[in-house]
């Protein structure tokens, strides 16, 4: 459950992103700005933390009364090469915050430090990664805690769609690109597995709610409603005409389910409602369309 | 019987009871998504001697009362000291601890607290019927979490003074208390909430959501009155002329 150290909501003097050139971290900052929060962007050429003396010029860059974003990663990360890049960057915004503390610290993870069987997933369900992308946010999580006396909050969204998505995972954003092109939506299996997905203005959102109510704890990113894929691909068929295809293949794995039980976040924000995913796919579908 | 046999049996007596709670509680869950009615399925498990007609198998909002959540602390405190396995014994909690905010998420998913101006209703806010303890109460713990929106509260013995919220209201009646009002929560199950007429519930509420875990209303009476019904065991039940 989330402490909120502001109950009243306040915006923060000064909020710094770090990875602010990426999909979740770009959104959070024009959120920011958009609530006419001070939001200081830091994409990596203005700060490479893989390099040596990132630590130092981080360190330079914070102020005490600043509100820190952590987004920056190699993501996802498959090998163990990333796994430990990914490390060495959090070291060094650990030792930055370790000589410059500030007063509020946001780590942007992922439900994948959560056990695969974990359902439904909650804040307290079991850390207990299956993949190394997964046990990367599970140590730099700790990493930071471990870095900073301020209050400090753990986000840990779930599958994240949106029009500027660099990943085209399988889900909403392949999906939507795969219609748009009129190209069939090719299924593993016949699409049966059921997850969760999470519009990124919502996520960007939430980290601004944490940031104004400066919280401490884990929050996870999730609407509550699972869709099984296949509902998904129909959802972007639907967007776009003539409608494309959507096609089963031969099952390779066995079939897996994600829920989650979103109770903490109806205490944490009371106010905050999370996009229905038919609105959320539509409403990425027209951006698209516009920017086009 | 030695003296640990005894310790331990009054604590086995409290965990059978919330084995068959949480049975109850975890099958109740899945009736709601599955389009079972929990409340046809508990009398056919009655019949069968091993459970027997006196088992715990109403569903509830989480395992209530002090004494079982105490002895469940009790079985885990010893397990951790000496080394033996009590994960079912913490699977238990796991699961009270989640159906304890069914009425919150049932609450947030009827759509009602997407209006800012919401006007809430709450019948009961003792613990259970027939006292005026609010120690562990599941109306006060809800409360809690709607700070953001008006209250109206009626309890038969409990003041509204027991609540602790910026804008909750006492109502004279169960009545009074659905006058106006967006949801009706009905958080204990006190009999003389059994009264309240189906439709002079929909002639007294603003909004259609009726939402009473404990099943102390009269749920197709609700419906057939034009309001949404929510229930533990069951799925939504929607207003007749929505159907």
């Amino acid at each position: 459950m989330l402490d909120h150290r502001n109950p009243t909501p306040k915006p923060p003097s000064r909020a710094v992103v770090i990875g602010a050139g990426g999909f979740v971290g770009g959104a959070i900052l024009r959120k920011l700005r958009a609530d006419g929060i001070d939001a200081v962007s830091l994409t990596r050429r203005e700060l490479d933390l893989t390099v040596e003396g990132a630590a130092e010029q981080l360190a330079a860059m914070l102020r005490p009364d600043d509100s820190v974003v952590v987004v920056s990663a190699v993501a996802p990360a498959k090998t163990i090469a990333q796994l430990m890049l990914n490390l060495r960057m959090v070291e060094a915004a650990c030792a930055a915050l370790a000589k410059s503390p500030v007063v509020h610290l946001v780590y942007i993870s992922s439900d994948a430090v959560y056990a695969d069987d974990a359902n439904p997933v909650t804040e307290r369900s079991c850390c207990q990664p299956s993949s190394l992308h997964g046990m990367m946010h599970a140590a730099r999580e700790l990493m930071l805690k471990s870095a900073t006396k301020a209050p400090y909050a753990v986000l840990r969204p779930t599958l994240i769609y949106g029009a500027a998505d660099p990943h085209n995972g399988y889900g909403p954003n392949r999906f939507r690109r795969q219609a748009a092109k009129g190209e069939p939506i090719v299924l593993f299996g016949e699409g049966e597995e059921r997850r969760d997905h999470v519009l990124i203005d919502d996520v960007a959102q939430i980290a601004a709610l944490m940031l104004a109510h400066r919280s401490a704890g884990a929050l996870n990113v999730a609407t509550g409603q699972s869709f099984s894929f296949r509902q998904v691909a129909e959802m972007a068929a639907a967007e776009y005409s003539p409608r494309v295809p959507i096609q089963g293949t031969k099952r390779q794995n066995p079939v897996t389910h994600r829920h989650f039980d979103t109770a903490d976040c109806l205490k944490a924000f009371p106010q905050f409602g999370y996009t229905p995913l038919a609105d959320g796919i539509k409403r990425v579908c027209a951006e698209t369309r516009e920017a086009r | 019987m030695r003296f640990e046999s005894a310790e331990l049996a009054k604590i086995s007596i409290n965990c059978c009871l919330v084995a068959s709670v949480s049975v109850a509680n975890t099958l109740a869950e899945l009736a709601e998504r599955v389009g079972a009615d929990w409340s046809e399925i508990a009398p056919a498990l009655k019949l069968d001697r091993r459970i027997g007609q006196h088992a715990y198998l109403t569903p509830g909002l989480g395992i209530a009362g002090g004494n079982l959540e105490r002895d469940l602390a009790a079985v885990l405190r010893m397990a951790g000291e000496v080394g033996s396995d009590a994960g079912v014994i913490a699977a238990f909690r796991r699961n009270s601890a989640h159906r304890a905010d069914w009425a919150l998420r049932t609450l947030h998913a009827s759509g009602v607290t997407a209006k800012a101006d919401a006007v809430l209703g709450v019948l009961g806010l003792a613990y259970k019927e027939n006292t005026h303890s609010t120690r562990n109460s599941p109306a006060l713990a809800l409360i809690r979490h709607l700070a953001l929106w008006r209250l109206k509260v009626h309890d038969p013995v409990v003041p509204a003074s027991a609540v602790a919220h910026p804008a909750a209201t006492a109502a004279a009646s169960p009545l009074a208390a659905a006058e106006g009002v967006d949801a009706l929560l009905v958080m204990t199950p006190w009999p003389q909430f059994r009264d309240l007429a189906p439709t002079a519930l929909a002639r007294a509420m603003a909004g259609r959501t009726v939402i009473d875990p404990y099943r102390v209303l009269d749920g197709a009476g609700i419906t057939a009155a034009g309001l949404d019904y929510f229930t533990l065991g069951v799925p939504p039940r929607r207003a007749a002329h929505h159907a």
